[in-house]
């Protein structure tokens, strides 16, 4: 999986391309990392436009991510989720967790 | 009638031929002294002799012996004797040796013509007689081998070590004609057992046709794990088309799971079952009867099941209509009420056994327009079977568009990355759009969940916390290297000529396996696991998911669009 990050003013977008499960941990972990040193508190957005499928190892992941921002007193949003991916977290009721978008 | 004149003295010969004049027979004469040589005259079809009482001494025995009980002929031929003067001494003799009791004095000639009358009667009503036995003779051959016919077919349909289950017995009685119910029995992949009870035609080739729309399908789905309300919407598909609207056919579905003890009930015009041992509540007694399979179209049918909890051992009966004629059974109470009372406080095999002895006592005697059945299936745990190699083989046969299986060793686990390779296989296939995003969820979570809890036998709560990830992933990856044995196996079949078309993935692993009812039990708030979430995703996108006893095996369904029915 690749990512990307990028900065607004009010937020830090972590863009993730490609397959998104456990086999895209250590990345998505440096991304995390790159991004919550810079983020202050900033809102992180994960854009998952790119994202192509998604598993419950990604649950954890972006839960893991949530936990971390918390901790720093920022929140987490999801956006561009189409498809499978919508799908995916409309099951597992991460509407209630996050900003869904 | 053909009658033939057996004479010596010419003259008695035309004395009595004038007797016979104008009663229309055929009549031919022979002398006596050329005996020998009528041998070799046409003496078939005859219907009497008339021998010259002075010649029976001398040819009387010989030609009884040829003429009154030909063995070509079922027909005895009848032999009078003709004299000018009565002889009652020699008439005697001739009947005691088989000759016709009537002795003919030459001149009364209507006495003769009565006689005969009376003996050609008699003639044409033995041959009648001989022509209908002849006749049933050979209807009962053609019977015997439509029912040897019948036989090989249900031999063929109905798998008979299926019904050897230990958790069922049952007694059949066919009809006189050789009709009989159909009584099927499967074990589900989780090891829950399905049973089907038909009602059979009154004939054996009937029973056939009522059984070739219902076993196949049957078979095929329990197997692949769909629950009754789908089975029951197959089959009664099946029935119409099989029988064009003609026939329906009363049936009753019984789907049991003895891990989680509780019974499904799917009733289609047959006999109420009795439930034996029921847990308290307000469904204590099976209340749906639906009309029989085939009767309604598929937008009227209703294949929704009624469930039933039971504390161990309980049990279910099943019968047909009809055996209240061999029970003393109140009749103003029914069989239902009877059976109850037998049953009230016995297991439902302890009660089964003298039963089915009462039964086969009345049996015996009965004339049965119709076949009679008596199931009983217990509930007991205990009867819950080990699940052996074959969950996977069973399907060598496959009934799908197609079907890919893998086996995978560690060295395939740790250098495929096999759920892409997977899911660019099935994309050959031109699974729907959108199907891919489901299919990715479903196999990645069964495959994945097969290598890190059954192979490497890592424990999920190594991810918990905030490190927790990176922890997991480091211990499986150095698990994985050091993986020497095991093996996974992954199958993918489309399912395509049922109402509802499914890909059916299962995948059975090498490992310990482990109990998942804990995790088979959570619904509704994934994102409150701690994990266990793939579980909860799969169940949520597929129609069926059940794990074998064992733990080392998940069989799930994935409904697919319309759009791939039509294709196929």
């Amino acid at each position: 999986m690749q990512t990307s990050i990028s900065t607004t003013e009010n937020n830090l977008v972590i863009r993730l391309q490609g397959r998104f499960d456990f086999s895209a941990h250590r990345e998505f972990r440096d991304a995390v990392d790159g991004a919550l040193q810079g983020a202050g508190r900033r809102k992180i957005v994960v854009d998952l436009g790119g994202v192509d499928y998604l598993d419950s190892s990604a649950l954890g992941m972006l839960l893991m991510l949530r936990d971390r921002a918390k901790s720093s007193e920022g929140t987490v949003a999801l956006t561009n989720c189409r498809g499978a991916v919508k799908q995916v977290l409309d099951i597992a009721n991460f509407g209630k967790l996050f900003d869904i978008t | 009638m053909k009658l033939w004149v057996f004479y010596e003295h010419q003259g008695s010969a035309s004395a009595l031929v004038d007797d016979l004049q104008g009663f229309g027979h055929d009549i031919h004469c022979s002398p006596l002294r050329a005996f020998p040589a009528s041998e070799s005259e046409d003496l078939t079809e005859v219907d009497a002799i008339l021998l010259e009482a002075c010649c029976y001494l001398t040819y009387g025995d010989s030609l009884l012996k040829r003429f009154s009980s030909d063995p070509d002929s079922a027909v005895p031929r009848t032999i009078l004797l003709f004299s000018d003067a009565p002889n009652p001494r020699l008439a005697t003799s001739a009947m005691l040796a088989g000759a016709d009791p009537y002795f003919h004095v030459i001149g009364a000639g209507a006495a003769l013509a009565a006689r005969l009358s009376a003996v050609g009667h008699e003639g044409r009503r033995t041959r009648q007689d001989a022509h209908f036995q002849e006749t049933e003779a050979r209807y009962q051959r053609i019977f015997a081998e439509e029912g040897q016919t019948a036989t090989f077919l249900l031999g063929r349909l109905v798998d008979q070590d299926r019904l050897l289950d230990p958790a069922l017995r049952y007694w059949h009685h066919a009809s006189g004609a050789g009709g009989e119910n159909l009584l099927l029995a499967m074990r589900t992949p989780s090891g829950g057992l399905h049973l089907l009870l038909a009602e059979g035609a009154c004939h054996s080739l009937a029973t056939v046709a009522n059984a070739l729309p219902l076993a196949p399908t049957f078979y095929r789905m329990t197997e692949k794990g769909f629950g009754l309300d789908a089975i029951v919407r197959e089959l009664n598909l099946k029935v119409r088309q099989f029988f064009a609207g003609t026939r329906s056919i009363p049936t009753i579905l019984v789907s049991i799971s003895f891990r989680e003890g509780f019974v499904e009930i799917w009733n289609g015009g047959f006999q109420e079952p009795l439930l034996v041992g029921v847990s308290e509540g307000a469904l204590s007694r099976p209340k749906e009867i639906h009309p029989p399979l085939g009767t309604l179209d598929m937008a009227a049918l209703h294949a929704g099941v009624e469930r039933f909890s039971f504390e161990h051992p309980g049990g279910v009966l099943l019968y047909s209509p009809g055996l209240e004629a061999l029970l003393p059974a109140d009749p103003a109470r029914g069989l239902h009420a009877y059976l109850q009372d037998r049953f009230s406080d016995r297991h439902v095999f302890s009660g089964f056994d003298p039963l089915v002895a009462e039964l086969d006592r009345q049996a015996g005697h009965a004339e049965l327009n119709a076949g009679l059945s008596l199931l009983a299936v217990t509930t007991d745990s205990a009867c819950l079977l080990p699940m052996g190699d074959d969950s996977l083989a069973a399907d060598s046969d496959s009934f799908g568009a197609w079907a890919v299986r893998f086996r995978l060793g560690p060295q395939e686990i740790r250098s495929i990355d096999v759920v892409p390779m997977i899911l660019g296989l099935t994309g050959q296939f031109a699974l729907p759009p959108g199907k891919n995003g489901e299919l990715f969820v479903v196999l990645s979570e069964i495959y994945n969940n097969a290598v890190d809890h059954g192979l490497l036998g890592l424990d999920s709560c190594l991810k918990l916390g905030p490190e927790g990830m990176g922890r997991y992933w480091e211990e499986r990856s150095r698990r994985l290297s050091r993986l020497g044995q095991g093996e996974i196996m992954l199958h993918l079949e489309v399912i395509p000529d049922i109402s509802c078309p499914v890909l059916h993935i299962s995948c059975r692993d090498s490992g310990p396996g482990f109990d998942h009812a804990d995790l088979m039990g959570a619904d509704g708030n994934l994102h409150e696991l701690p994990y266990g979430r793939g579980l909860g995703l799969v169940r949520s996108l597929c129609s069926r998911v059940e794990f074998n006893q064992k733990g080392n095996e998940i069989s799930a369904l994935l409904p697919l669009p319309e759009v791939i029915k039509k294709a196929a």
